[in-house]
Formats: C-alpha cells, sequence, structure tokens
C-alpha cells in the first residue's frame, strides 16, 4: 500500500487537513507546500523570470549599457527578414530531424543486436564512451584528424585512396558537425533504451519466437510497444536537446575567437553572437527576439512530439 | 508535540531557497580596498592572463609604480573576454579604473557608448622619468588619429601601448624569390617562380575567412583608395558593388586560385594548419597579423628568417596605408580612481617600461624608437614608412561576420566566378541591411 500516496499528495489542495484523514496524511499534506516551495523559487528565479525578462528584452533596442529603447516588434520582424536567422533554424531543424531520426535508427538496429549478444554489459559501455567525451574533444581534433595531411588522409592513401574527400572543406562543415552528433547521441540513447529493453521479459520474446517471428517482427510487436514510455521520452528529450546544440558548432567552425560560417549556425549560435558577437556590437534585443523564437520553437515541438506519440501504457 | 506553523515552514522553505539561489549565482564582491585611510588605489582589468609574457610586463610596472607613487593597484587577469566583464560591471557598478584591449574591443564596446574618458590631456601628460617628453611625443599620432569613434563622442580613447600590423610575410632565406615584391605583378612573378619550383604560393586555411579577407581587403584598398571597404559593405543601396574597382578585385583574386597560388588542400584545413605549412617551408607567402611569428616559431623550417613586406601597389597612384592593429589603455568614466589610471598610463609610456613589450614579449611597442624583437624588424620598418589604415576599414559589428564573409568565402574556395560573387555578395549585404532595419 505504499503507491496510493503519491496521486492523493498531488491534488488539487493547498494543504488544508481535512476531516476523514489519517493523521499521517494531514500531515503529509501540510508538508506539500513547505516541500515544494523552494524547488518552485528556484524554478522561478532561475527559469521564469530570465523568460519573462527575455521576453521584454525582445521588445527593446539595447547595447547592455544606455537606456533600452522600446521598439515594439521590431526585432522579430529583422530576424524574420534576415537569412541568417532563417538558415539557423533550418539547421536546427536538420540537427533535429535528420539527426534525429539516424540517430535512433542506429539506436534501435544497435538494441536489436545488443539484447542477445554476448558480453552485451560491456559493448554497451563502449557505446555508452562518447557520451563522456565533450563534444569540444571532438571538434577541435578533427581539424588535425581530417586535415588534407592528416591521419584519416594517410590511411586512405594507405588502402589505395588517392583523391579524399574534402573532409573540412566549407560545404562539408555542416554534415561533419552532424556526423559527430549522431556519434556522440547514439551511445546515449542505446543505452537508455536498453535500459527499457532489459526490463522486458524474456517469454515474450520466446512466445513470439515460437510463433515463428523474426527479429524485425519481435522488434516490433514485443520491443517497440513495451519499451514505447522510455522512447517517447527519449525523443523528447532529443528535442529539446538538438535546439541547444551549440558548442561544437562553435569549436568546429570558428578559427580562433571569430565566428564559424554562418552556414552553419544554429538558432542557439545566433543567439550567441548576436549578443557576444566578435564584432563588439551587441545587440541584446535580437538576441532575446532570436532565444524566445527558438523556445516557442520547442516547445511547440515538444508538444508536438507529445502528442504524436501519446499511446495507453502497456502493463509487463 | 511542538506543531509548526504552515505559513513557518513556507516561510523557512523560502528563505532556505533564496540563500541557495545566491550562493549558486556566485555573487561575489570584487570590490578593491577603497583606500578609505588615505592611501590610494586603483583597480585595473587586464586583456591578458597572468601566465603571458605581456602580463609579466606590465607587472613588473605595476610594482615599481606602486612603490614610486604609493598607489596600490589591484590587478584582475581577465583574459581576452576582459570587455564582456566591463560591461557587465557597468550595470552593477564594479568598473575597473583602467582597462585594456584593442581598438575594436574598446570602440565598439565602450567608446561607441561614451564610457570611456577622452585620453586627449593623458597625451599631453609628461612622462616621469623621461625629461620634458609627453606621450603624445611618443606615441605616434598615426596609431592614434586612424582608430574610430564608432559614433562615440570622443575621439581620443585610447592610448596604445603595443602594435600588431598585417602584412606579407615570407623566409628570407629562400631561394625562389627572396627580393620582397613591391607590385602585385612582381607578385604573381614571384608565384609562378614558387609554382614552377614546386612549391605553394601562398598559404591559407579555409575556413580563416577573417583572414584570407585581408586579401580582398587590401586588394579594394590598393585598387580604390582608402576608406573603399568601408563604403562598400556599408552601402545600404549595394549600389558600389557595381564600381570596377570590385570586380577587378575579385577578378585578381580568381586569379590566383586559378592558377593554382593558393598552397594545395586549402579549402579543407583548418587554422592554423596552413600556417604552420607555410613555416616549414611549404608556401612562399602568408598575409597574416603580426603574431605570425610568434605562432608558427616552433614549427619553422631550420634557418627560417622571418621576413615580412607591406602589401604591394596594384597601380602606380596606389596608397601604401598598412594595418595597424593597437592594443591600448582606457580609463572608463564610471571608474572611482581615473586620475590614478591616467597616471600609470603615462607612467607605462616610459621607454625602459613601455620597451619590455619588446625585449621581454617579443611585441612590438607603441613607441617606435624602442628596438623590435629580431623577428619584427620588418614589420617595424613597415609601420615607420607607411601611412596608417585599419583592417576592413575599422568596420564593426557584425557586417562581415553576417553580411561580407559567407559570399567572399565561395570566392575564396574558388566556388564561384568574379562576376557570379560580386553579384551575389551585393545581394548578400542588401539583405544585411535590409535585416538591420
Amino acid at each position: 500500500m505504499a503507491t496510493p500516496a503519491l496521486p492523493l499528495a498531488r491534488g488539487r489542495n493547498s494543504g488544508r487537513p481535512r476531516a476523514g484523514m489519517s493523521a499521517i496524511e494531514r500531515s503529509r499534506r501540510r508538508l506539500f507546500w513547505p516541500m515544494l516551495m523552494p524547488a518552485l523559487i528556484l524554478m522561478a528565479l532561475f527559469y521564469l523570470v530570465p523568460i519573462i525578462y527575455a521576453g521584454w528584452l525582445s521588445l527593446n533596442e539595447w547595447d547592455g549599457i544606455n537606456q533600452m529603447t522600446f521598439i515594439g516588434a521590431d526585432n522579430y520582424v529583422r530576424l524574420a527578414k534576415d537569412p541568417v536567422f532563417i538558415g539557423s533554424i533550418i539547421n536546427t531543424l536538420k540537427i533535429l530531424f535528420i539527426v534525429g531520426i539516424i540517430t535512433f535508427v542506429f539506436a534501435f538496429g544497435l538494441t536489436m543486436i545488443l539484447r542477445d549478444m554476448m558480453g552485451k554489459k560491456f559493448v554497451r559501455s563502449v557505446l555508452f564512451f562518447p557520451t563522456l567525451i565533450n563534444a569540444m574533444v571532438f571538434g577541435i581534433f578533427a581539424g588535425f584528424l581530417f586535415s588534407p595531411a592528416g591521419p584519416v588522409n594517410k590511411l586512405l592513401l594507405l588502402v589505395g585512396v588517392q583523391d579524399p574527400p574534402k573532409w573540412l572543406a566549407q560545404d562539408n562543415l555542416f554534415n561533419m558537425i552532424m556526423i559527430v552528433m549522431i556519434w556522440s547521441a547514439t551511445g546515449y540513447f542505446t543505452t537508455i533504451i536498453m535500459s527499457a529493453v532489459d526490463q522486458i521479459p524474456a517469454y515474450y520474446y520466446e512466445a513470439a519466437g515460437l510463433d515463428g517471428a523474426g527479429p524485425w517482427a519481435k522488434f516490433r510487436h514485443v520491443t517497440l510497444p513495451l519499451a514505447w514510455d522510455v522512447i517517447s521520452v527519449c525523443a523528447v528529450l532529443w528535442t529539446m536537446s538538438s535546439v541547444k546544440v551549440f558548442e561544437l558548432i562553435l569549436v568546429f567552425g570558428g578559427s580562433t575567437a571569430k565566428a564559424p560560417p554562418t552556414s552553419t549556425w544554429s538558432t542557439a549560435l545566433y543567439v550567441y553572437q548576436a549578443a557576444f558577437g566578435s564584432g563588439g556590437d551587441r545587440e541584446f534585443g535580437i538576441s532575446a527576439a532570436s532565444a524566445i523564437v527558438s523556445l516557442i520553437l520547442v516547445t511547440v515541438l515538444t508538444i508536438g512530439l507529445r502528442r504524436m506519440l501519446r499511446r495507453e501504457a502497456i502493463e509487463i | 508535540m511542538t506543531h509548526i506553523k504552515p505559513w513557518l515552514k513556507v516561510a523557512t522553505g523560502a528563505i532556505l531557497a533564496t540563500s541557495v539561489a545566491f550562493t549558486a549565482s556566485g555573487c561575489t564582491t570584487t570590490d578593491a580596498p577603497s583606500g578609505g585611510d588615505g592611501a590610494k588605489s586603483m583597480t585595473y582589468w587586464s586583456m591578458w592572463t597572468e601566465t603571458e609574457p605581456q602580463a609579466k610586463v606590465l607587472k613588473t610596472s605595476l610594482d615599481s609604480f606602486e612603490k614610486d607613487t604609493g598607489i596600490k593597484v589591484n590587478v584582475q587577469w581577465q583574459g581576452r573576454k576582459v570587455l564582456d566583464k566591463v560591461t557587465a560591471g557597468l550595470l552593477s557598478g564594479d568598473v575597473p579604473d583602467l582597462v585594456d584591449q584593442a581598438y575594436d574591443g574598446l570602440g565598439p564596446t565602450l567608446a561607441k557608448t561614451n564610457q570611456l574618458e577622452d585620453m586627449a590631456p593623458v597625451l599631453k601628460e609628461s612622462i616621469p622619468g623621461e625629461d620634458g617628453k609627453t606621450v603624445g611625443d611618443v606615441i605616434p599620432a598615426k596609431y592614434i588619429d586612424v582608430i574610430p569613434t564608432y559614433g562615440g563622442d570622443v575621439k581620443n580613447y585610447m592610448v596604445p601601448y603595443t602594435i600588431s600590423n598585417v602584412s606579407v610575410f615570407y623566409n628570407k632565406t629562400n631561394k625562389i624569390a627572396p627580393e620582397a615584391p613591391k607590385t602585385w605583378d612582381e607578385l604573381l612573378a614571384n608565384c609562378k617562380k614558387a609554382v614552377d619550383a614546386n612549391m605553394a604560393c601562398i598559404a591559407s586555411d579555409g575556413d580563416a575567412t577573417w583572414a584570407n579577407s585581408y586579401w580582398f581587403d587590401y586588394l579594394l584598398n590598393r585598387n580604390a583608395g582608402d576608406g573603399s571597404f568601408k563604403k562598400l559593405v556599408e552601402d545600404k543601396t549595394g549600389a558600389s558593388w557595381d564600381d570596377p574597382a570590385v570586380l577587378k578585385t575579385a577578378e585578381q583574386i580568381q586569379d590566383l586560385i586559378k592558377s593554382g597560388y593558393i598552397i594545395k588542400g586549402y579549402d579543407a584545413s583548418k587554422y592554423p594548419e596552413q600556417q604552420n605549412a607555410w613555416a616549414a617551408d611549404k608556401a612562399l607567402y602568408y598575409l597574416m597579423g603580426s603574431w605570425a611569428p610568434a605562432e608558427t616559431q616552433k614549427y619553422a623550417a631550420e634557418g627560417f628568417d622571418y621576413g615580412a613586406f607591406n602589401f604591394p601597389t596594384t597601380t602606380a597612384s596606389s596608397t601604401t596605408a598598412n594595418d595597424v592593429i593597437a592594443f591600448g589603455f582606457a580609463v572608463p568614466k564610471a571608474g572611482k580612481h581615473t586620475a590614478e589610471a591616467k597616471q600609470f598610463i603615462a607612467y607605462f609610456a616610459n621607454k625602459d617600461r613601455m620597451g619590455q613589450i619588446s625585449t621581454v614579449a617579443d611585441n612590438l611597442s607603441a613607441r617606435p624608437d624602442v628596438e623590435a624583437p629580431a623577428q619584427l624588424a620588418d614589420v617595424a620598418t613597415i609601420l615607420a614608412d607607411n601611412p596608417s589604415r585599419l583592417p576592413s576599414d575599422g568596420v564593426s559589428g557584425d557586417i562581415t561576420d553576417k553580411g561580407f564573409n559567407a559570399s567572399f568565402e565561395q570566392l575564396w574556395l574558388g566556388k564561384v566566378t568574379a562576376e557570379q560573387y560580386v553579384k551575389e555578395a551585393k545581394t548578400a549585404m542588401v539583405a544585411y541591411w535590409n535585416a538591420k532595419g
């Protein structure tokens, strides 16, 4: 009888004790707000207030020093007219969808292979390893690894490739960034999905096998429905993190302290460049407006995704 | 049983939460001792980090300044992002009395918004230890006059103490073309010699557009005169792109690429890959800031003798202006000890003290009467012999990052022809200004 307490305590009451409740129940309710308050205050202070302030800032022109001037929706109009901002939204969506879909396909594939593989714990750790490395490390090393006379091209030369691809050419830059993201995200999501798959009792698979199901049918009819909740959480996690991608692009594309080429900018990078770009101008209004736009973007996408993925939970 | 009232719990929770919040936000007050006991003091936020040689040079002078004047200097080695901290400090009232950075940091960030003191009086101050000489006597006016106001009210808002420039670097001991070219045609002829001898002519890293655009900037300057780059990129109508000098400039760059004068693989390398290749004698020339010798020293071929020449002229009437990048002191108006800060600027201008920028830190000091480090001897000569200009004519903000660079990359990487480039760049710049509103 431990479970029902939680939904009750979450009720709409304000912590006032009601008649007919046990003493424990009453004190639990009394503690509801005091326990919640610190977190709520922190949330308000560090999330809500900045967001509201950013919303206000986005309606102003401000260099960070002098008086703000209210300009209404001008910043948003400017963003709509700015090809660089439009490009950065497209890049963000590319990261979200292209990188996301490939990552999940890999994660599912690996999950299917790993499920009944020997030494899967070890393999899983290996797969998870890239997540532990800061993406920036790869960003910096890529310059060395993929340089025209670098190790990758030397290896290719050994196997007879005379004219290796121009890895770090401007056109490939964003693709390289996406590949690194796939590489580092796959292990992370494989690990999470695997842990959900581990909870599925083996007899479901055995029963499916007896019914003549192959690996794909097993995945579709056993793994996917039973791990669905975890998968949809993963999808939301990915959506939120993809909109925030920043440091990898900055390190990958930017040489010394200069900005990376605009063709690789994500919305997060746009926000940063507007406020602290290398030109010295500070446009906090534009920066806040672009941050608000990406906030709306992630909110809409997350809500949409949640709706799309909503299903009745299946009890194992 | 003691009973704690619910509101009390709420209040306690709130207090706890806010105290956690303040700890988490790391609100630390860095106020220097204000010297209420009569002792004078000032605060200096530096663009250098403590281990850099420039910091050591400044430290020596800060120590002796304290000894000589009794003014205690509280120094914080903030590093290159120092001005972000000053901007934030202006809002909270925590502002240093002295700060340093390059003109293109101080100007757009602080001078534009009228946050800096006028330095004209400091230039008239006499330098301690140098009879009768003023700061303005020893630092050439051309270094100061070239610095733009960025729309601020104060003309002289900084006092330079170290100077960089942009010129073409080469190995003086090279056999292919030991003579430095003076004209564009001579440079092209040398390039041909280099390619014939199986050596690349020009080193460049494809991703370093900020450096590659030096070529365009200088060429346009030689073709169309001083201020032409600024006029070009600040023209909201885009009409300036129709100037034949712009197409000529683009064609000259196209020529370099088509003739194969730029080092192989430049379009797929990450800075400073090809810069190091140049130092290893894989290419003849490298157009770069005067920090290039210090940065490439480790990779330099044996016997590499750093030389430099001013960017060649393209016509008989070409200007010979040379890019000057001044780093220097500025005094925020909001500082509490501005007089002390100015006193230190004059103090540091002394030949022995500023001279250490050359002797200890291996950079060029802002005083031409200080002997330059051997690797920068040519640079010092170029600076002394030619008028001064600014890279990209000193345009600030995101004009280059968001407007100019993307299409220039296409030209530099050989993806578009000169004509296509001029068309695309014009469209891009018009779109940029349209978005600026």
